[in-house]
């Protein structure tokens, strides 16, 4: 290791506190920057995590089912909705509740990534390395790309996924430093509980075993253990590492076989997603480190899905260009500037592994870098350390320029900020920006129609639809989903369902018209809360029973659809067609409490005894399986104790 | 070493001295007021009337300048701090501050004047005579009157601050430099860390005021005509090469411009009653008037406003152009000769021209500004210093520092005086007028200043019938003398009309101002100060403050105006304002479409077209004007307007 070279003008306590000093004081401007987007909105996926929890019971229970019963991610992300829950008992939840949160959180974790990088550089003897960590843990504190997490409330799974990855990055890292002194099982079982919680925060946080891979092969590679752990020894490290890496082929192999189905419902193949990632990923580096504020949004599926590397011709250059960095690495590996490096990029490709690689999600979130970004942040440290361990003289100036880069970052997300705390700023904004995103017009036409312009409502609305035709990022629009939207701005707006949607309705047809369950979601909605109640309502029934119920009805829906056009006719008394639509949601989902219990309600208000009978024990069956919630069975006992 | 640390006690108290003595100058000049563009760039600013608790408010106001082609957003973060220690901008509270940045410039001339010496003589002087100098030239620059326009006029903090942050980089070089003429340089990080450092400076000085691009320039000049290629213990060829590179190079590149490109600078001579020649040409002898006031500080002939200069219209008009330009010609060529006994001089004739380069060279600005010599001045009082304390040892014994406290005296009392005058704008404004009678402007801001006088005593309740009488009387005749002085000038006829339509409304003068107006438009490029007075008269014919015929004869003058500058954006927008005023509501919405046309990129056509979907209920338009807004605001200046705007529509709701 180096000797730090002191500043001879300022004794070194001095220094200490400096560092100190102006840690404190960017964590005070970033929370100051980050403060007025509390005053933002719910958004996007915010309504399907969080829109319930203003309607949790007091009870334990209730509770705890609602945290164990999350569908966002594959393990149901428990403890990001346990915070949720915890911040609705405490505080109650409010968008500006959750986003308060979020930038504590988003502190908290700025701490963490200053603390890794102290780590790292003190290890790799790097001069005026707290300087140094407190500089480039600010470039990712201030960094505007993750302001669509950390004021986009549900994102809070994503930042709880990197707590925790921080965390168990920065234990591994004190102990492989030896800046603490534990026993291998403790650390093992420590770090184990860190990954369980991780991935119940948010799945990305299996990338945490490549996280220690990388640390371990890149980072600590020639520093060799003490006798006190010589037990493992660097043999057996080795070989460890390499066992994990197996593991890690052999999960990704599996993925590959697992995501290819779910590409079913993506209008893109997964070899299209994989070239669109490598010129997304790009795209991320470049807006980390000169960001393009404008350009940045809540909503990116105007992106352009590379139908094969040369369309566009920017996928040919983004593979190259990843390609020649990965080999430009493995060439140059046995230089430890390099090594440090590869560890950063690694960092930053592995952080991605999840979300930008096989699986079939959507092209591009900026909030996917949250954790990711943290090797771009420690990029310039390691190049510092490069230059300044040859001549020394560069360290101040280098540390001087960082810390401008970091305030150049400020302005850059404090105007993003003052975008994203107004919410018809924010629609407007992306709508600008992202003329061609489908989601972008839609969001705006619900806007336009919450304050009454109906016919700019309807236009931006017919621009979603043309959107979603012309992109390839996501599934196109069918008619008669443009056309249910358009009833639904229509009832907002004007408060009468609007005839002219409903005319065109009329003549569409075929396998599967409506498709979109959100736009009929919101239909059940504003039927519900008679936002625009009349005659129309009769008609749009009529329509509806034609194109899946009539005698010639061919249409076939998602079961959701089925499902919520029951709710429309519940709320119409119309129980028989009700009850006809819960048959159809049965068909395709014969083992749903939810649609079981609509059928036991229809049932009974029809006096049709022998089939309430039959329906309780079905659910009791399903009971005895462990098939219903606390809720269900609350619901279901209801009517068994009316009946008896 | 005793006797060094005696010496060294001894220099920095009278270097303390004189910047006491410098602070208790300016203190007089404290209670003056606003002047010129300080209202422009701060108190009409509404960038600057800011939320201080939101940060990105400091971001919008720190960028809130039109002056210059950056912005100068170091420059207005100061006065957003201002703002934010007073909860307002109070002149005092910002000059105090212009005050001590004066100060630090001082401090950073001692040292750089320490540097120079050394650079230019090398081991030939002694350090007590080197700081001497260094000292002497302090208190003359400190102290020297001239620089009260720059102090003093708030909005010249820009000039200051970016003289700074050369200082600084100047300083950074010349230690840089100092070692590696003797040693060169140990390591390539060495000379990368100057250059980063230097980088980092010129960077600051130039988000400053765009003058802090002088700087490299300025090092070019210093490598030049002091250090002379120097490097390790001896010459060499290389880097003798590379300073003469390094200085003509912008000049190079300014005649590339001119050649090739000269778009980028001609059209700002559109809106000026002089061509670039003409500008040249002036500025010849304008160097040599700067250096006389340099040299001779006759505080009779300084002012604000010094429009009363004559424009040299050729090479013989008038005849001291020819006069002045060979008189440079020679100085220069005498001096060059004799660089190598004159060190000092060559650099500071040099270090003076560069310096003025920007602002006396080929932009279209203005003629002449006194604050323009704020930099060049710092390379001039070092020989000056030097030649005083010279004199001292030539007389010897206890006179020895007669000399230079004669001249510091002098220039302590004159700065006094000065600042008495700049304390009080009506003092000022009766000063200008006295000094400059010639100058239309000096009438001008001398009613301007009349005209507060007046609200104030009314505002306050002194006001009696006669001094109110006196005073309207003496603004009237002020811009009658303006008027004969410019009469092409606008604002002097709009404020006519506006002065006797409220305080002789019954009397009818020699003239008719608005039919004297709409004789006289159009027939000179209009200026800025055009645009302002017919905004002015816009709103006063609305309000009904500007006699009875205004609203009559304003369609006319505007209409005259249009026929000749149909696409002139401002006029245009005049043209809106007065057609909102009197409620014509399909013309003005032609004349807003016609602007949002040709002007899809200005703001203010955003805003207008939003205020008239409010007005019509047409929230889709708003919405759709918003993104225009949006779209177009690529700096997001205005992105707290838009988001009060939805508030504001939300709460109306």
């Amino acid at each position: 290791m180096q000797s730090n070279r002191g500043n001879t003008l300022i004794p070194r306590y001095a220094n200490r506190y400096l560092v100190g000093l102006l840690w404190a004081v960017v964590l005070g401007v970033s929370f100051w920057a980050y403060f007025p987007g509390i005053d933002g909105s719910y958004m996007l996926d915010d309504s399907h995590s969080l829109a319930k929890l203003s309607h949790l019971g007091l009870a334990p229970s209730d509770a705890l089912t609602y945290i164990l019963s999350d569908s966002s991610g594959f393990l149901g992300r428990p403890i990001s909705i346990a915070s949720f829950v915890l911040e609705q008992s405490y505080f109650g939840t409010t968008p500006a509740t959750s986003k308060t949160i979020n930038i504590f959180l988003h502190i908290v974790n700025a701490n963490l990534v200053m603390w890794l990088f102290a780590i790292l550089l003190r290890f790799r003897g790097t001069p005026k390395y707290k300087a140094l960590a407190v500089a480039c843990a600010s470039i990712w504190l201030l960094a505007p790309l993750s302001v669509s997490t950390v004021l986009y409330s549900v994102q809070r799974m994503a930042m709880l996924a990197a707590f925790f990855s921080l965390s168990s990055c920065i234990l591994y890292s004190l102990w492989r430093s030896y800046s603490i002194r534990l026993s291998p099982v403790l650390l093992v079982a420590i770090l184990i509980t860190l990954f369980f919680c991780g991935i119940y925060s948010k799945e990305n946080a299996v990338v945490m075993l490549f996280f220690f891979v990388i640390l371990e092969v890149f980072w600590f590679r020639d520093s060799t253990l003490t006798d006190r752990y010589y037990a493992l020894g660097k043999l057996r490290f080795s070989l460890l590492f390499a066992g994990i890496v197996i593991v890690l082929v052999a999960v990704l192999y599996a993925l590959w076989a697992w995501a290819e189905p779910g590409y079913v419902k993506r209008p893109f193949t997964m070899e299209q997603r994989l070239f669109t990632q490598s010129r997304v990923l790009w795209d991320y580096v470049g807006q980390f480190y000169i960001p393009d504020v404008r350009r940045m949004g809540l909503f990116h599926d105007d992106i352009e899905v590379s139908s094969s590397v040369l369309a566009p011709k920017s996928t040919l250059y983004s593979l190259v260009g990843w390609t020649s960095v990965l080999t430009v690495l493995g060439v140059l590996i046995r230089h430890q500037v390099v090594r440090l490096m590869a560890f950063c990029i690694l960092f930053f490709l592995l952080g991605h592994a999840v979300e930008s690689t096989v699986l079939s999600l959507e092209m591009y979130y900026e909030h996917r870098n949250y954790l990711p970004s943290v090797g771009l942040a420690l990029l310039p440290a390691v190049i510092f350390r490069s230059l300044v361990i040859r001549w020394p003289e560069l360290g101040s100036v280098l540390l001087a320029w960082i810390i401008i880069w970091a305030f150049y970052f400020v302005f850059k997300t404090s105007s993003q900020v003052i975008i994203w705390s107004s919410p018809p700023l924010l629609d407007v904004h992306n709508v600008t920006m992202h003329p061609g995103s489908f989601r972008a017009n839609v969001s705006m036409a619900d806007r336009l129609a919450k304050v009454g312009a109906i016919s700019d409502s309807f236009e931006y609305s017919a621009r979603a639809h043309a959107a979603s035709l012309r992109g390839n990022a996501i599934t196109p629009e069918t008619n008669a989903d443009w056309l249910v939207r358009d009833l639904v701005l229509g009832c907002v707006a004007s408060a009468t369902l609007p005839e002219a949607p409903l005319s065109e309705l009329s003549k569409v047809g075929g396998s599967y018209p409506v498709s979109s369950v959100r736009t009929m979601h919101l239909l059940a909605r504003v039927h519900g809360l008679e936002q625009c109640p009349g005659p129309r309502w009769d008609k749009l029934s009529e329509l509806f029973y034609a194109l899946y119920l009539g005698r010639n009805a061919q249409s076939n829906a998602p079961r959701d659809v089925f499902r919520l056009l029951a709710v429309i006719e519940n709320q119409r008394e119309d129980y028989q067609l009700a009850l006809e639509y819960t048959e159809r949601y049965l068909a395709l989902s014969p083992a749903s409490p939810a649609g079981l219990l609509m059928k036991l309600h229809f049932e009974r208000a029809l006096g049709n005894d022998e089939a309430v009978d039959e329906t309780i024990r079905a659910l009791l069956d399903l009971n005895e399986t462990g098939g219903l919630r606390d809720s269900e069975l609350r619901i279901l006992s209801l009517y068994t104790s009316i009946i008896r | 070493m005793r006797i060094e640390t005696i010496a060294l006690f001894v220099n920095y108290a009278f270097l303390t001295a004189l910047l006491l003595l410098t602070a208790l100058a300016y203190y007089f000049g404290l209670p003056g007021a606003f002047l010129f563009d300080d209202l422009t760039n701060l108190t009409l600013n509404p960038y600057l009337n800011f939320d201080v608790s939101k940060l990105d408010a400091w971001r919008t106001a720190s960028f809130s300048s039109d002056a210059g082609l950056l912005r100068r957003p170091i420059s207005m973060f100061t006065f957003a701090l201002n703002f934010a220690v007073a909860d307002g901008l109070y002149p005092a509270q910002v000059k105090a501050v212009n005050v001590g940045l004066h100060l630090i410039n001082g401090i950073l001339l001692y040292f750089l004047a320490v540097e120079i010496q050394l650079a230019a003589y090398q081991k030939d002087i002694s350090d007590g005579a080197v700081k001497a100098v260094a000292v002497v030239a302090t208190g003359i620059w400190l102290l020297h009157p001239l620089h009260i326009s720059t102090v003093m006029y708030s909005v010249q903090r820009m000039a200051q601050l970016s003289t700074l942050f050369v200082l600084v980089g100047l300083l950074v070089y010349f230690r840089y430099r100092a070692r590696w003429s003797v040693a060169g340089y140990k390591t390539l990080g060495e000379l990368s860390a100057a250059l980063l450092w230097l980088s980092i400076l010129f960077m600051l000085a130039i988000l400053s005021k765009e003058n802090g691009a002088l700087l490299p320039w300025l090092i070019a000049v210093s490598e030049l005509c002091l250090f002379r290629g120097r490097w390790s213990g001896r010459p060499s060829r290389l880097v003798q090469r590379i300073g003469v590179v390094a200085f003509t190079a912008p000049i190079v590149f300014l005649l590339f411009i001119l050649f090739f490109s000269p778009d980028y600078i001609l059209p700002g001579y559109d809106n000026r009653d002089f061509t670039i020649s003409e500008r040249l040409f002036t500025q010849s002898r304008l160097l040599w008037t700067y250096l006389y006031w340099l040299v001779f500080p006759d505080i009779r002939s300084f002012g604000l406003h010094h429009d009363d200069i004559a424009i040299s219209r050729s090479l013989v008009d008038p005849m001291s152009t020819l006069a002045a330009i060979c008189a440079w010609v020679v100085c220069l060529f005498l001096v060059f000769k004799y660089r190598k006994r004159y060190r000092l001089i060559w650099y500071a004739l040099l270090f003076y021209l560069v310096a003025h380069s920007m602002e006396s060279g080929v932009i279209a600005l203005e003629m002449v500004y006194e604050h323009r010599n704020y930099l060049p001045s710092i390379a001039l009082v070092i020989p000056a210093a030097a030649i005083l304390v010279t004199t001292g040892r030539f007389i010897g014994g206890r006179l020895k520092y007669v000399p230079a406290a004669i001249v510091i005296v002098t220039f302590f009392c004159l700065l006094a005086v000065r600042a008495v005058t700049w304390s009080d704008e009506l003092i000022l404004g009766q000063a200008s007028v006295k000094q400059h009678p010639q100058s239309p402007r000096s009438h001008f801001f001398y009613a301007v200043a009349l005209q507060n006088e007046y609200f104030r005593k009314v505002a306050n309740g002194t006001l009696g019938d006669l001094e109110g009488e006196a005073l309207a009387g003496s603004m009237r005749s002020h811009l009658i003398s303006m008027y004969k002085l410019d009469k092409a000038d606008i604002a002097a006829l709009v404020m006519l009309q506006q002065i006797e339509a409220r305080y002789f409304p019954g009397y009818k003068g020699a003239y008719d101002w608005l039919e004297e107006l709409e004789r006289i438009v159009g027939k000179r490029a209009l200026a800025s100060s055009d645009y302002a007075a017919l905004s002015v008269l816009v709103d006063c014919a609305i309000a009904g403050t500007c006699g009875e015929t205004a609203k009559t004869d304003l369609r006319q003058i505007l209409g005259n105006l249009i026929d000749k500058y149909p696409n002139d954006r401002k006029l245009l927008l005049a043209q809106y304002k007065y057609l909102a005023g009197i409620g014509d509501r399909a013309a003005r919405s032609a004349v807003l479409s016609k602007l949002a046309r040709l002007y899809p990129q200005w703001p203010v056509i955003h805003y207008h077209m939003i205020q008239e979907n409010m007005l019509s209920n047409n929230v889709g338009g708003m919405y759709d004007n918003v993104s225009a807004w949006l779209a177009t605001d690529a700096r997001r200046q205005q992105v707290h307007l838009l988001e009060g705007l939805f508030i504001n529509a939300e709460q109306s709701r």
